[in-house]
């Protein structure tokens, strides 16, 4: 078996041919290899995009790419918080196991299936979208500049193709739970087109065996077409020493809405970048995120949001704790095309303190080509201010007690606006497991505020 | 106590810088004649290998912006570094330059970028 | 103020201000002592090529104690050079000084040179403060990379206020490194860009020591087919307790072939630190010009007004006459800004 930097196009050939792949992806494959062959890995000295994150440090290619052995069931995925439950997809170690549909769905025709089989039984569809995204064309906004896009490109192993057909509002949600079992290189692959005036939510669950030794590198692409909606949730809900890049990227049409909700708290270094290209006039993307990090993780989580077409608004809002020896990354990245007129455009990145050692870097970028908008972006980081402990404690909640409850209130905005079956409650669940974990008693407040109205 | 074996003292070229691990630290090894120097090879300003500098004025000059890392103090001639570099105590037997990376001769702490 | 009286006066007091190859000869050790600690030869290319050519720009010292009050401008020095290609200045205020200095003029200057690399070096020690104000308006053909950085001791307070008018492409991103408890860096920038021009500035501050304070406040404005670029850096270093940072970039567009970006760099490692960073990006209100047209004024002066307007916090900072002659410029650009 060859580690994923000596992937090369013969054996990739041979794996397609075997798999019964049409010669139409076996070639896009070829192409994204060649290409792949042509890049280096990237380099945080000369890569504006990886210039917070030194890939060679956090990353390590040198894995194989793990055997789909389909071992292992996964955990209770959030479906299970579902009241009547949802589509469940099942991807463990690279290769799609098992696709559970439900009545609701499978009633109205949606399509939850292997998106190996779909290349061949869902050729027209699979074919006009997979790597439409990712593949750079004439005038496209393409995003394989970066090298561990290609990758996927080239050798995906297992993944899962989901079509919602026009005008379908289906209430019930689909999940695609990634698990890992198996040490080495995972590239699980999701392709998702919700036809014109259809609704439909999309959870993507991540989980792994903790300790295992893994790198896991993601391809999502997510195509809304006319006024379509589309809520997402992708939970990076990793067991330790898993090392995960994930681009998940939608293509937002005329009219279409999409609430995005990026969950990452495990994992040892996640990279992810949730993107919206906004190509049809009025379209709408809320991306939220929450992040929290302890001793020993790194995320860099790296929102793009590109207006390409006029009056199309996005608001990002991303929240973080960190405590421990960690590290958190926000790089939010605003474009507006000169023909996006009308745009309307928000950020905003808050980091919160909680303990020594931490650390938060922010790069919020702009670039505007367009006068008739509006946009804007704010980014604070902090420590717990010393005024709302204070307040709490006023009135008889101790000190811990009190730490809780704003570290889980300042999350709980965002959860309530997401309002996401199923999604909410495992979030929560996770959130203040990991305060009760914190030792609260070296949780730090800044009592700048306080100090200074003292002395007013 | 812990002295390493680094290098051999006849691979090292007189004022030039070279590269070596000793026990998972990455060491800036200088040879000014008789003497060798060591220092903790990763910049204090940015993460930056210092062998890959010129050895000026009894310093190793940081190649990315130019600071110049004292040879036995480890501390930057010049912005943009504020901080000095973990200086480490070295000794030559038979021949061989061995390097004690436990502690920092200069009380400087490891650049963590 | 006449200028024999200022020189006069200054050499009363002790000041150094000569032209940097002077300041060189005449004061070696103090010169050597402190030339290249801000900025060395080998920072970035520019700063290289600027240490192994320049000539001409500013030396200044200002003993202890003593606080220049009128403005020092290049046109007072002795042995003044004609604005040189690769200027060098290095201004020392020794404890508990005050000066502010002065550079370049709102009078567009016309080069042949198309490139200006000037380095400028300031150190700032205990309780001195330094106010060091540019107004750069090179004709259009010039490539303008220049590195500022000033180093700030204890209780020492560093401003750079940093007009950008001119210039084909402008680099430049004062910086302010706090070395010394409860340092303050200050920088108040304001860049115009119209047909044809890049405004690439910004600036940088490191914390380096506790109690620091980081203020910016980017103007920019962009005209045309001009495109404005902020381009800042905060840095909190670990150990730099206490330390707190504000920034806030506004970007103004004035029609439709503009471009502004703005690249904000935030990398904070000590974990009470109090950062916050603010930007916005707006169009010329087609509603406020109008209310002005209600009220007889026109177009142009409208536009010239909002203009002002929305620089108002820096240009008050300016003295007086370069206010005055930057108003006077920006009436000049607006006519016909609305298209």
């Amino acid at each position: 078996m060859t580690t994923l930097s000596r992937i090369d196009a013969a054996s990739l050939a041979s794996t397609s041919e075997a798999a019964g792949e049409p010669t139409w992806l076996a070639e896009r494959r070829q192409l994204a290899a060649r290409r792949f062959g042509d890049q280096a890995w990237p380099d945080s000295h000369t890569d504006e995009f990886w210039r917070s994150t030194p890939f060679d440090v956090r990353f390590d290619v040198e894995r194989e790419l793990a055997a789909a052995e389909g071992g292992g069931l996964p955990p209770e995925g959030v479906l299970a918080g579902v009241e009547g439950g949802g589509v469940q997809v099942t991807i463990v170690d690279g290769a799609l196991t098992s696709v559970v549909q439900h009545p609701a769905a499978e009633a109205a025709g949606v399509v939850v299936t292997d998106l190996r089989t779909a290349a061949t039984d869902h050729a027209a569809l699979v074919e006009a979208h997979l790597g439409r995204l990712t593949t750079t064309t004439e005038g496209g906004t393409g995003s394989d500049e970066d090298r561990t896009i290609t990758l996927n490109d080239a050798a995906w192993t297992g993944g899962v193709f989901i079509h919602v057909p026009a005008e379908v509002e289906l209430d019930v949600p689909i999940s695609v739970h990634v698990h890992v079992t198996a040490a080495g290189a995972h590239l699980p692959r999701v392709l998702a087109v919700v036809g014109h005036h259809a609704r439909a939510t999309l959870y993507l669950e991540h989980t792994s065996v903790d300790g295992v030794s893994a790198l896991v590198d993601e391809v999502a692409e997510l195509i809304v077409e006319d006024g379509a909606q589309l809520r997402l949730a992708t939970l990076q809900d990793w067991g330790s020493g898993v090392e995960h890049l994930a681009l998940q990227k939608a293509e937002v049409h005329r009219d279409a809405r999409v609430l995005a909700l990026a969950f990452t708290t495990g994992g040892t270094t996640v990279r992810l970048r949730p993107e919206f290209d906004l190509v049809g006039p009025g379209a709408e993307v809320r991306p939220l995120g929450i992040y929290m990090a302890s001793e020993g993780q790194w995320f860099d989580l790296q929102p793009y949001v590109r207006h390409i077409a006029p009056r199309a608004s996005s608001d990002v809002l991303f929240k973080g704790a960190l405590q421990g020896e960690s590290r958190t990354v926000f790089r939010g990245n605003v474009f507006v095309h000169r023909d996006a007129v009308g745009t309307a455009t928000d950020e905003n990145n808050r980091s919160l303190i909680l303990t020594d050692g931490a650390r938060a870097d922010a790069t919020p970028f702009l670039e505007i080509e367009c006068s008739d908008i509006t946009a804007g972006h704010g980014s604070a980081t902090g420590q717990i201010d010393a005024r709302h402990l204070y307040y709490l404690q006023a009135r008889g909640i101790d000190r811990d007690t009190a730490l809780r409850m704003i570290v889980t209130g300042y999350f709980t905005e965002i959860l309530d606006e997401a309002d996401l079956p199923g999604v909410s409650d495992r979030a929560l669940a996770v959130i203040e497991r990991r305060i009760a974990a914190a030792d609260l008693s070296a949780v730090q407040v800044n009592d700048l505020n306080l100090r200074e109205e003292g002395e007013a | 106590m812990g002295f390493v074996a680094a290098a051999a003292l006849d691979a090292l070229t007189d004022a030039t810088p070279v590269q070596v691990e000793v026990d998972d630290v990455p060491v800036c090894l200088v040879r000014t004649g008789g003497d060798v120097f060591a220092l903790h090879d990763v910049c204090s300003h940015q993460r930056w290998s210092l062998a890959d500098g010129l050895v000026i004025d009894g310093g190793v000059e940081c190649s990315l912006h130019g600071s110049t890392f004292d040879l036995t103090t480890g501390a930057p001639s010049s912005l943009p570094a504020t901080r000095p570099v973990p200086t480490f105590a070295t000794r030559v037997t038979d021949g061989t330059v061995e390097v004690d990376v436990t502690v920092a001769t200069n009380g400087a702490p490891t650049p963590d970028h | 103020m006449l200028y024999h009286q200022v020189r006069e006066d200054l050499e009363k007091e002790g000041v150094i201000f000569l032209d940097t190859d002077s300041g060189l000869q005449e004061h070696e050790e103090l010169f050597r002592k402190h030339f290249a600690t801000v900025i060395p030869s080998n920072d970035n290319k520019f700063a290289a090529l600027n240490t192994a050519v320049w000539s001409g720009g500013s030396f200044i010292w200002i003993p202890e104690g003593v606080k220049v009050d009128v403005p020092l401008q290049a046109y007072f020095r002795i042995n003044k050079q004609n604005m040189g290609q690769f200027e060098r200045t290095l201004i020392i205020a020794e404890p508990g000084s005050y000066v502010h200095y002065v550079e370049g003029c709102t009078a567009p200057i016309y080069s042949s040179d198309s490139l200006h690399s000037a380095v400028v070096e300031i150190i700032v020690k205990e309780g001195a403060r330094v106010r060091y104000t540019t107004i750069q308006n090179w004709s259009n053909n010039v490539y303008n990379l220049v590195t500022k950085r000033a180093v700030a001791e204890k209780n020492a307070t560093m401003e750079w206020i940093d007009g950008n008018i001119g210039s084909k492409v402008t680099m430049k991103y004062p910086a302010v490194w706090l070395t010394g408890e409860g340092a303050k860096g200050e920088v108040l920038s304001v860049a115009y860009a119209n047909d044809g021009q890049h405004q690439d500035a910004g600036a940088k501050m490191v914390h380096a020591a506790p109690y620091t304070t980081s203020n910016i406040l980017s103007k920019s404005i962009s005209k045309g087919s001009g495109r404005t670029s902020y381009r800042g850096l905060v840095q909190i270093d670990e150990g730099a307790h206490h330390a707190r940072s504000a920034v806030k970039c506004d970007a103004l567009m004035l029609d439709d072939s503009a471009r502004t970006d703005t690249y904000p760099y935030m990398q904070i490692d000590q974990e009470d630190a109090t950062i916050e960073h603010e930007a916005t990006v707006s169009k010329l209100s087609d509603d406020q010009v109008f209310y002005m047209q209600q009220r007889g004024i026109d177009e142009d002066e409208a536009t010239a007004m909002i203009v002002r307007g929305f620089i108002e916090p820096i240009s008050r900072e300016l003295p007086m006459e370069y206010s005055v002659e930057l108003n006077r410029l920006i009436a000049i650009e607006m006519e016909g800004a609305i298209g």
